[in-house]
């Protein structure tokens, strides 16, 4: 029973983006709207579905990989999982802890040092203060930072910052890893430890779900793969089948366009 | 039988239902928000950390180092101070003592507010890219203005007594209430502030605007006795006046300020919090897709 227990859960979960036509994003033209009664916003407002009645539940020992064309939805299923983005319909459970890799590299305070970045950081990620102290040093040594770790991030080269950012983000292992097209930059001697890292992070946590365009990488890592579409999981199965599906899907795309 | 008197209960308690619903709403209200003070203590140390660093960062860019970042943003006020002391000084009595505590006290609210407008806007990467509960955010921003105000004023209070302006005793320290309540005030009104920043980025370059403004109307660099009894309402209008006031009598009358005024601080640094929490959690999810 309990190694059938399901990690994630989600339920008819909808997302959607609103679309304001014009943003009206000053008070001024607010204003002038309002008094002159122009009627503005109902009328250039739309929304965009992002995600359509998704029913998607992940189990103990399962690495999910996630692949679809640009503006499936794919990265949007993350952001839901990962809590940043918030659905407009539909039940999440998540059962254990999450730590997300999304676009990496951004989160500094580019006026701290390193080391400061690394507490700040870390504490974001929800690390207590004792899991830092302990990982700090292991931190600096991964990301070959040495002494540059006291010097403010906005003198790193965009390499160090991706190198320190990724190595705070894998540092502790989840229970439920989310991991978004991450190891796009570094050099190739850092690409190779950093797999090493994450694969070694992936066989401690008891959950992984994925979003590559890396196919090989995808069939290397997950045992099932799901394919998204406008939306829509439009596949649900093993690896190998759902690769087969994509390419399907992408051959029937280049036949039919729209 | 019974169905009719079913029928009879209901229709004689109509308030009954409503009680129930009222009350589930109640409990759910209640259970959101220990679920949200369970998150806020999970993410305490970004806060923590949020603050010592940038205090820190602060202090170390100068070599004079904290004095000087001290005493920088106070010159202005000490060049008003003696423009108007030359002016005015004849009506109020000890009048620089009253002109400071004016000073240092708005000092608080206008570094806050003027800081507002960006607490979401400039940790847009981290929003966008990690959970974090809003309220952080403001949080931040309040907690690291009011311990920069703390640092400030005890060296004013030093200065003041160095020079003899001051004495210190033990009512000086009650004028620590009235700013712990401003600081509560003020989580409400940046919260309003920040959100309201979202959706309307010229509100960037209103705020200063307004906080001049808002100096102005706070008795400061006058006493209420000063200006036409026609005007007091703009006074008695601005929520400042009164902690003002709660902050000048231990200072400058050493006396405690009356029962009435202290409950009109809490009731309305309670109501400005609650206000300030309810909408910040009512928009937590809408920030993200506005930034």
């Amino acid at each position: 029973m309990k190694s059938n227990q399901e990690l994630v859960s989600l339920k008819g979960v909808s997302l959607e983006f609103e679309n304001h036509h014009d943003r009206t994003n000053s008070l001024k033209e607010f204003v002038i709207n309002f008094v002159s009664r122009r009627k503005y916003v109902k009328k250039r407002m739309s929304t965009i579905p992002a995600l359509k009645n998704i029913d998607f539940f992940v189990q103990e020992k399962e690495r999910v990989g996630i692949i679809g064309l640009n503006g499936s939805g794919k990265s949007s299923l993350l952001k839901v999982v990962s809590g940043i983005l918030k659905p407009t319909g539909g039940l999440i459970e998540i059962d254990g802890s999450v730590s997300t890799l999304i676009e990496i590299g951004a989160g500094f305070d580019p006026e701290f040092t390193g080391r400061e970045n690394i507490y700040l950081n870390g504490y974001m990620l929800g690390y207590t203060k004792r899991q830092l102290k302990l990982k700090e040093q292991e931190i600096i040594d991964f990301a070959e930072l040495g002494n540059m770790i006291d010097m403010p991030v906005k003198y790193y080269s965009s390499g160090m910052s991706v190198r320190l950012a990724f190595t705070i983000a894998t540092s502790i292992s989840p229970d439920i890893m989310v991991i978004d097209e991450m190891l796009s930059a570094g050099d190739a001697a850092f690409i190779a430890k950093a797999e090493k890292r994450i694969n070694a992070l992936i066989d401690k946590a008891r959950a992984l779900i994925v979003v590559s365009h890396d196919l090989n990488f995808i069939s290397r890592i997950c045992n099932r793969c799901l394919v998204m579409n406008k939306g829509n999981i439009v596949f649900d199965g093993t690896t190998g089948d759902a690769l087969s599906h994509y390419h399907a899907l992408i051959k029937n795309l280049e036949s039919h366009p729209n | 039988m019974s169905l009719q008197k079913l029928k009879a209960n209901t229709l004689s308690y109509p308030l009954r239902h409503c009680d129930l619903h009222t009350i589930v709403a109640l409990e759910m209200f209640l259970k959101n928000i220990f679920k949200s003070i369970q998150e806020i203590y999970k993410f305490r140390y970004v806060t923590v950390a949020y603050v010592t660093t940038n205090l820190k960062s602060r202090y170390r860019r100068s070599v004079l180092g904290f004095f000087w970042t001290v005493l920088a943003p106070m010159l202005h006020y000490i060049i008003m101070g003696l423009v108007f002391t030359l002016l005015l000084h004849s009506k109020i009595d000890n009048y620089f003592v009253y002109y400071f505590s004016g000073a240092i006290f708005f000092s608080i609210v206008s570094a806050t507010i003027s800081r507002a407008p960006f607490a979401f806007i400039q940790n847009e990467h981290f929003i966008k890219k990690i959970y974090l509960p809003k309220v952080i955010f403001i949080q931040n921003v309040v907690i690291y203005e009011v311990i920069n105000f703390l640092l400030a004023s005890s060296s004013l209070i030093i200065l003041g007594m160095a020079f003899g302006y001051l004495k210190l005793s033990f009512m000086t320290l009650f004028a620590l209430i009235p700013i712990l309540l401003v600081s509560i005030f003020l989580f409400g009104i940046c919260s309003a502030v920040s959100l309201a920043t979202v959706y309307f980025r010229d509100l960037i370059h209103i705020v200063p605007a307004i906080l001049q403004a808002a100096f102005f109307a706070t008795p400061i660099i006058y006493n209420k006795d000063m200006i036409p009894e026609k005007y007091y309402i703009f006074v008695y209008l601005n929520p400042f006046y009164y902690y003002l006031e709660a902050f000048r009598e231990p200072l400058l009358y050493n006396r405690l300020p009356g029962f009435q005024l202290m409950g009109y601080l809490v009731l309305s640094s309670i109501v400005s919090f609650l206000l300030g929490y309810f909408l910040i959690s009512k928009f937590d999810n809408k920030i993200v897709f506005k930034l």
